[in-house]
């Protein structure tokens, strides 16, 4: 066991907690007890010990031994030729296979902080289990394992520095969500819902790891920093035809993961067909891998690099395609959730809008030791927040208790049945528009002031304009909790008994009221205090200059022309 | 206590008061929220008067309010002889019409309402007159005008109160755009908006101050044009007699004691600039044209609030003349007996209008006094110092001014003769109208409007009380003359800064009794005509003549703002509504159809069959690739 070993293990140590505890909960829970009466207590055992173990990942995080990233170079293979001309006792260093820079910081800290709201928000989950509709006869320890498994896969994406670890670590996220959504409802809905995201999902897979092989084929690497320095010394490989098809099937691999047009068809359907609070991870966990695989990418065979301290070298070509991407994204999206019933489809949609906004942050120029801009990780935790929010609020808002609420009619007279719901879900769909003191607001400034600062001006104004559509939807989903109240003409609470179709009478649902509590406090707080959730992801350096930006320089003058005739 | 907690207690008090009662007046004061607004009243007044006798004038700055390049706003007072009448007045009468409107308001819906909004206003009228900044005194000057808005609408159900308020907001913001023109004037020509340091800077104008020509005279007529409209100088008056609708101690208290004085108290405090911006004699004819105009047509009015807001017009014009007269002590003087002996007939009308269940016709009552002995009382101080009798009130302080007019040049120039003669004849006017008033409600055979029922609410203590207070107020105020004048001249707390000139006061013995007389003639007159002859043929009779119908109608003013104004604006207005509605409206429904209609498109698209989505799937990865390749990298 050399140095390297080791160092691999202390530099992964809070993912392996995440892996081994979960781990550890199925094998200590999941062969208990079958009796009926036991199936909530395995299930809520297995909570507590999630959140337990994320607990412990976050010490780690906190605690751990610090790898510096030269300590991770696994030794070069032996190789005949070098051999002889090396000298003795010197042991060549291949490309490490981690990187462990600010995104990965963000990102770490980003999943342990959702993971724990995550998890808060999956106690009443997989339905199954709480409603005591039982399928398997037993509790399910796995949901959470699943749910550990994909933040570790989620961090280990941003520490990944070689293309297989990186699409090892990207499906490492994504398999999880897939048996999650299966799992979580007790309805063939989501057996379906399962069913297409699992076979879309291999679709995209393959097509990652097609262009991940035509990135390897083109430049005989699979390390990313090699490809990165290749890169930097003017490669231009991916401008060629083999690199323009790498590029494109990577692109559409993980367009899938952040749900970019076109392939965000497959969104509405799977949340739809999901419990609520697993829609939440999905929107959280799946996208937030994805542009983070993105972003590593694309930097690496396009540039812009970082050199040493001379700035960014190299023209970041990828991002008038992005931004192309991005228009793309928010309209189809936008104008898609516009016409939903339903408000789990909308929310899909709208989910889809926010992946536009994200994209719009790739283009944001990064701070030093960034792969993906500190604001774009800001957004995502703002967008996560206030998305599990709005889920979780929909599931405990249905008048019949029996199912979760779906159209917007479930909503009405939300605010005269249970008000501090209403109150909330008003918070969050403020926070997804993006008003003021909303976390959510502060992620937009931050994007879009960082977009127009990069010199997208144009694209900042077709966000704007899509947020405005945005606002739209999102007033309606607020607007149906409040209507019954505002409307006094309207006496007859319409859709109470409606429900209950071809449902047995199930007990109530529990109520997740501390955790939509807890989001929404952290909703409003994060957009008072933005610096409160920048200060744990970021250094304090780029904390200041985001918040404290200095003016930009001024544009140089334009020297007078040597023609033009001098004036007295 | 030291005199900067004590000076920043007075406005300080009342604006504790009204947080308090907002917030839990409704769920824990209820019916005793009186109480707190008389507690931190009475602790502003005994503050105000402590101040007064102990205190000397000096300036302090609470903390910079905000700062941008060579801006800066300081939360700066000045506490100085002018300011320290002011808030002496302003504390007191405050304070007893907040007793007055526990017996007055019993049992209206918003008691408590309304007493967080009086506390409301006595900060911002504190406010107003402590400010040494100009942005302080506008926040006070706004202040006051949002609690007169509120107060005066207070009971907003009635169509007439809600239009009233809104007039009366909009017509003094015609005036205030003027003060803010103003102010930011003074800004771009002083580089600071202490108000200290601007005068400080004019004073000394004719050694050497060098202005653009004219700017002074600017800066002072957007000044006055804020001033009218908070005084209802002419023009700008047809707010006031509607303020009518609000209560009679909000009447009292804001459109007859205090804020309708802040014009004047603002052109006082900054006489400097209006003396050497040359329009001193403006304010002077602009106070005496309104005090005329003002007295006629309260002669012929038969509302009896109306008749008295008026006559408080009247009174401000006397005032402005004052100030534009050279005299701001005069000026100040009046302001001071006049607080009292208006508020009281503001607060006795109430008092009739409680007892006649609300009636306020003066046609419909008549004999009042043997059922409101005491009203009567109170009532008919306060008309023997409005009209000027020798020996109350109002007779000191008016004399000064009228008596300040002839002083101006010598010989007198003829306009300033013109001036005094109005102002004489106006002092008769309104002796006149003051006992027509008072004879046709409480004196004759009893008459009670219909509404009554023959059941009379006499005012009870709450009512009484202040009523009294301000009574005798009224009869002797006018006694302390010359204790006023010696706080005035600095005698007392110590000028400043600048002390306003000299005089020594004027008792011109000739205008003097020429005011005299005609002021006990027209009373007299009023008297004989209105009493023991009761010959209300001769009113019928006049009322077919154009000049009575020209005062009915209070010289056509509304009528022809109407016309002039707020037709044509409206004309405007229904043009935009019907471009907005039809033109912009449209354009954007038709912009919202956009994003529907790809929507529809796009949703076509969503079937939710896998293989659909996985057709979807590869087309997609050709549109990206053919994208990439479009996009060049």
């Amino acid at each position: 066991m050399n140095h390297y070993a080791v160092n691999l293990v202390l530099a992964l140590l809070p993912e392996i907690a995440l892996l081994a505890g979960g781990m550890l909960i199925v094998l200590l829970l999941a062969t208990q007890s079958t009796a009926e009466g036991d199936c909530a207590t395995t299930h809520r055992r297995a909570a507590w010990a999630a959140l337990f173990t994320v607990f412990a990942a976050a010490m780690l995080l906190q605690l751990g031994p610090r790898v510096s990233p030269d300590e991770l170079r696994p030794p070069a293979p032996q190789s005949h030729l070098l051999a002889a001309s090396q000298p003795a006792g010197v042991v060549m260093l291949g490309p490490p296979v981690l990187a462990l820079d600010g995104t990965t910081r963000a990102v770490r800290w980003a999943a342990i902080f959702m993971g724990v709201l995550l998890i808060g928000g999956n106690f009443g989950c997989p339905e199954n289990v709480t409603s005591r509709l039982k399928m398997a006869g037993r509790g399910s320890p796995e949901f959470f394992m699943l749910l550990l498994f994909s933040l570790a896969g989620l961090m280990l994406v941003a520490s990944a520095n070689d293309l297989i670890v990186l699409f090892l670590a990207i499906e490492l996220t994504s398999l999880p969500t897939v048996v999650a959504v299966v799992l979580s409802r007790p309805r063939h809905g989501a057996i379906e819902a399962g069913g297409k995201y699992f076979f879309l999902s291999a679709l995209s897979v393959a097509f990652l790891l097609l262009g991940l092989a035509y990135v390897y084929g083109a430049t005989g690497t699979t390390s990313l920093e090699r490809i990165t320095s290749m890169t930097a010394y003017g490669w231009a490989g991916a401008k060629g035809p083999i690199g323009l098809v790498a590029v494109s099937l990577v692109v559409a691999g993980l367009a899938f993961n952040i749900a970019a047009f076109p392939y965000h068809v497959y969104l509405a359907d799977v949340y739809q067909g999901a419990a609520a609070p697993v829609s939440g991870w999905l929107a959280f966990v799946a996208k937030a891998a994805g542009f983070v695989a993105l972003a590593k990418v694309l930097v690496a065979v396009a540039g812009p690099v970082r050199m040493f301290d001379l700035g960014w070298v190299g023209e970041p070509v990828w991002q008038r395609f992005i931004a192309g991407l991005a228009v793309a994204t928010m309209l189809a999206s936008n104008v898609l959730a516009l016409r939903q019933r339903s408000v789990k489809r909308m929310l899909a949609y709208s989910s889809v809008a926010h992946s536009g906004y994200i994209l719009v942050a790739l283009l944001v120029v990064p701070e030093p030791g960034e792969t993906l801009p500190i604001v774009a990780m800001f957004y995502l935790v703002g967008y996560g927040l206030a998305n599990l929010g709005a889920f979780l609020t929909l599931s405990a808002a249905n008048p019949d208790d029996s199912r979760e609420a779906d159209t917007f009619d479930d909503l009405r007279g939300l605010a005269r049945r249970k008000m501090p719901l209403a109150v909330a879900m008003a918070i969050f769909g403020f926070s997804l528009m993006g008003l003021p003191i909303t976390v959510g607001f502060m992620g937009k400034v931050f994007v879009f002031v960082g977009a127009y600062r990069a010199g997208f001006a144009w694209l900042v104004v077709v966000a704007l304009i899509n947020s405005a559509i945005g606002v739209a939807y999102y007033l309606r989903m607020v607007a149906s909790c409040w209507l019954d109240v505002l409307d006094p003409a309207s006496d007859d609470p319409s859709p109470v008994g409606r429900g209950s179709q071809g449902e047995t009478a199930a007990p109530p649902r529990p109520t997740p009221s501390l955790v939509i509590a807890v989001l929404a406090v952290l909703t409003v707080g994060f957009g008072l205090l933005p610096a409160g959730l920048f200060r744990p992801m970021a250094s304090e350096r780029t904390v200041r200059e985001i918040l404290h930006p200095a003016p930009p320089p001024a544009p140089p003058r334009r020297p007078p022309l040597a023609s033009a005739p001098a004036r007295p | 206590m030291s005199d900067t907690s004590l000076i920043l207690a007075i406005p300080a008090l009342p604006l504790i008061a009204a947080a308090l009662i907002g917030a839990l007046g409704p769920r824990v004061f209820r019916g005793q929220s009186h109480w707190v607004a008389i507690a931190a009243l009475v602790g502003s007044f005994v503050a105000a008067v402590t101040t007064l006798a102990h205190g000397h004038a000096y300036s302090g700055s609470l903390y910079t309010w905000f700062a941008a390049g060579s801006l800066s706003v300081d939360l700066a007072w000045r506490y100085d002889p002018l300011t320290a009448i002011m808030l002496f007045t302003v504390t007191l009468v405050s304070l007893l019409v907040v007793i007055y409107s526990r017996g007055y308001m019993r049992g209206e819906r918003g008691y408590t309402r309304f007493f967080a909004y009086m506390c409301l206003f006595v900060f911002s009228m504190c406010t107003l007159v402590l400010a040494d900044n100009f942005a302080v005194l506008f926040l006070g000057w706004e202040g006051v005008g949002l609690c007169s808005y509120l107060l005066i609408g207070y009971f907003y159900e009635r169509p007439a109160a809600a239009a009233a308020a809104k007039k009366a907001f909009i017509v003094t913001r015609i005036g205030d755009l003027g003060l803010m023109i103003g102010v930011l004037l003074i800004y771009a020509t002083f580089d600071t908006l202490s108000i200290s340091r601007v005068l400080g800077r004019v004073e000394p104008y004719p050694l050497g101050l060098s202005l653009p020509n004219h700017t002074l005279s600017w800066v002072s007529v957007l000044l006055l044009c804020g001033a009218a409209g908070k005084s209802g100088q002419l023009l700008l008056h047809v707010w006031l007699p509607d303020a009518m609708e609000g209560p009679s101690p909000v009447s009292a208290l804001i459109h007859a004691a205090t804020m309708v004085t802040a014009g004047v108290y603002l052109v006082a405090r900054t006489q400097p600039i209006f003396h050497f911006g040359g329009v001193l004699p403006v304010v002077a004819t602009v106070g005496c044209a309104t005090a005329f105009f003002a007295a006629t047509i309260a002669v012929v009015q038969v509302d009896i609030k109306r008749i008295l807001a008026f006559s408080t017009i009247s009174q401000l014009g006397y005032m402005f003349l004052g100030v534009g007269a050279f005299n701001v002590n005069a000026a100040i003087f009046h302001l001071f007996t006049h607080a009292f002996f208006k508020a009281l007939l503001f607060l006795a009308a109430g008092a009739v209008m409680h007892a006649m269940a609300d009636v306020i016709d003066l046609r419909k009552m008549g004999g009042l006094w043997r059922k409101l002995p005491l009203t009567t009382g109170v009532f008919l101080c306060g008309c023997l110092a409005l009209a000027g009798i020798p020996g109350f009130a109002g007779y000191f302080s008016k004399d000064e001014i009228i008596g300040t007019i002839f002083l101006q040049s010598n010989p007198p120039h003829p306009a300033w003769l013109v001036i005094g003669g109005a102002a004489i004849l106006t002092a008769g006017l309104t002796a006149f109208y003051t006992f027509r008033l008072f004879m046709r409600v409480f004196t004759g055979p009893e008459v009670l409007p219909e509404e009554t029922h023959g059941h009379v609410h006499p005012a009870g203590v709450w009512m009484s009380a202040p009523m009294i207070v301000l009574a005798i107020g009224s009869v002797v105020a006018g006694w302390f003359g010359s204790m006023v004048h010696h706080v005035l001249d600095g005698d007392a707390i110590g000028p400043l800064s600048f002390a306003w000139p000299r005089y020594e006061q004027p008792f011109e013995v000739l205008v003097a009794i020429v005011t005299t007389v005609l002021a006990v003639g027209g009373a007299l007159l009023a008297v004989i005509l209105y009493g023991p002859l009761r010959n209300w043929t001769l009113n019928a009779g006049l009322e077919r003549t154009f000049i009575y119908k020209l005062l009915w109608n209070k010289y056509y003013f509304d009528e022809i703002y109407n016309l002039l104004i707020v037709r044509p604006l409206r004309a405007v207005g229904r043009l935009f509504v019907r471009v907005d509605d039809d033109g912009i409206d449209n354009a954007l429904v038709g912009v919202t159809w956009a994003p529907r209609g790809l929507g529809l498109l796009l949703q076509r698209a969503q079937r939710g069959s896998l293989g659909g989505y996985a057709f979807t799937f590869v087309i997609g990865a050709a549109l990206i690739g053919a994208a990439i390749a479009w996009v060049k990298w």
